[in-house]
């Protein structure tokens, strides 16, 4: 831990994995919670594995895989949300179908791009102390724009995820509310790529609010402690992989994932006694 | 029944699904102070027809007013409760954040609720006796509590029509009882219609009898037979009369 601590204070790739690591568990929290309660982790995975087809055509075509990464994230989310929306039986099909197809598109074109020599290990699980301080600022942005929207529609967003039938019936705009929450988590699961990777995302969206939610009375302090739960994994993920050499994204989701059993095993202990 | 101007206005509605019709002629009126009973065999439409006065589905023909205004236009007039909790009980929120969901689509808001939203909730909460319940999870609440809170929620857009699909269905006798002690105390300011399966009971506290089954036929509460009901349900039935504590103080 003190070689961590020291590193941390010499190399800038440390400093910006950890401020990386801050931006990430606030959106992480905040749309984590949403996905929890609304019990949509598959829809969630869907749209986080079909992203390696946007990121795919764009490395092809010598564009940034992350932009790609963005335009991809954001048309599945609404191809899936209209799907939901309007075929409310063929939605695990399509998730099924665009979580395969854009995976396999996303092979094919990186395998067809000429002089290949992407790593797509770092797009599966993430090089999260590669992450250069321009992608800070896009990060930063990112954040911005979920956290502000989600403040601005923070009662319709509520509603659509406690009761969608009476939302639809006090005349809320449920179709338009439900897919810019797809939306938002398309651009949480964008964020996350570049710290835990694809295959990873969905541990880092459920994990941290699952825990919180076992604790918490409302959404918002659920909100609240997720993010602060994020950003702990990361810390202590980071830390813990630094001086044995371990990815930093697979040994975050680790401790996400252990602290995930401990808390479930301490509650069940905790209600048995009462 | 009170000679009063109506609040619901139904016209030669018909309604049905992939081209069955389900809803046939109906005309209904009913009173601003009425209390309805909304009686019919499963699948007789009751829902369906609260789903029209609610404005989420459109009739194929004929028309709806709620205060001269159609149901789009009228949701804030309308309070619904639904026959089941349509959430999870293992939602984190209190029982005030779920009533204050109720004043959403009233107004055009951003943010979080204001503080207007949160006195209206407790207002209702009071009013449903779930006063001290304001600060706790919704898991913590009984059958019966979620009932009383779905209808604090119903009542924070001021309804003047109140519509409750089978309130009691997860409710035990006393609790019924008290649950329609308090509809007849919310009724002396707005029109309720009940959807019940038990004309039997519901008759000690209602004014009239709405009898659906395609079409709808209105009997004054205590006119019921067992002949009308046997008519509708198109079979046998027993009427059955059930002693409560409906006649007693409120």
């Amino acid at each position: 831990m003190l070689l961590f601590i020291d590193a941390l204070k010499t190399h800038a790739f440390l400093q910006h994995a950890l401020i990386a690591g801050l931006l990430v568990s606030v959106a992480c929290g905040v749309i984590g919670s949403y996905v929890v309660v609304k019990r949509i982790g598959y829809l969630a995975g869907g749209i986080a594995h079909a992203v390696l087809g946007g990121m795919g055509v764009a490395y092809f075509l010598g564009a940034d895989p992350m932009n790609g990464a963005l335009l991809c994230a954001v048309l599945v989310a609404l191809l899936i949300g209209v799907v939901k929306l309007y075929w409310g039986q063929q939605e695990d099909t399509a998730i099924g179908a665009l979580w395969a197809v854009g995976m396999a598109l996303g092979v094919v074109m990186i395998s067809q791009t000429p002089g290949y020599s992407v790593d797509l290990m770092s797009y599966l699980f993430g090089n999260i102390l590669m992450v250069p301080a321009s992608e800070l600022w896009r990060m930063g942005v990112l954040d911005l724009c979920i956290l502000g929207i989600v403040a601005l529609f923070q009662k319709q967003f509520l509603a659509v995820a406690f009761d969608e039938e009476f939302a639809r019936v006090r005349g809320l705009q449920v179709p338009f509310f439900y897919l810019l929450l797809l939306v938002l988590i398309a651009l949480t699961v964008v964020l996350l790529i570049q710290m835990v990777g694809l295959i990873l995302v969905i541990a880092m969206l459920t994990l941290p609010a699952a825990i919180a939610g076992q604790y918490v009375r409302t959404l918002g302090w659920m909100m609240a402690l997720a993010s602060l739960l994020g950003l702990a994994f990361n810390a202590a993920g980071l830390a813990l992989s630094y001086a044995p050499g371990l990815p930093a994204g697979a040994t975050i989701i680790l401790v996400a994932g252990s602290a995930y059993l401990l808390s479930v095993l301490i509650r069940g202990l905790v209600q048995r006694r009462h | 029944m009170r000679a009063e101007s109506p609040v619901l206005v139904v016209e030669n509605l018909d309604f049905g699904f992939e081209g069955r019709a389900l809803l046939e002629s109906i005309n209904w009126q009913v009173g601003s102070h009425e209390f309805v009973a909304l009686v019919g065999p499963n699948g007789s439409g009751k829902s369906t027809l609260f789903k029209l006065l609610l404005g989420l589905h459109r009739p194929w023909r004929g028309r709806i007013r709620i205060d001269g205004r159609t149901p789009a236009q009228a949701r804030d007039l309308v309070g619904y409760v639904p026959q089941f909790p349509t959430f999870s009980r293992d939602f984190p929120i209190t029982v005030e954040g779920a009533v204050c969901t109720g004043s959403l689509g009233s107004r055009p808001s951003l943010l979080g609720f204001t503080r207007r939203d949160r006195l209206a909730a407790a207002q209702a909460l009071r009013e449903v006796g779930l006063a001290e319940f304001a600060r706790r999870p919704i898991a913590h609440l009984s059958g019966g509590q979620l009932q009383r809170l779905l209808i604090a929620r119903a009542l924070m857009s001021r309804p003047r029509l109140m519509l409750l699909d089978e309130p009691t269905a997860n409710v035990d006798q006393p609790g019924e009882a008290s649950l329609f002690k308090l509809l007849r105390r919310l009724n002396e300011r707005m029109a309720i219609i009940v959807i019940s399966h038990d004309v039997g009971f519901v008759s000690e506290y209602v004014t009239r009898v709405a009898c659906l089954n395609r079409s709808l036929v209105c009997h004054p509460a205590g006119a019921v037979t067992a002949d009308d009901i046997e008519a509708m349900y198109g079979r046998p039935m027993h009427m059955v009369h059930h002693h409560t504590q409906a006649e007693g103080p409120h």
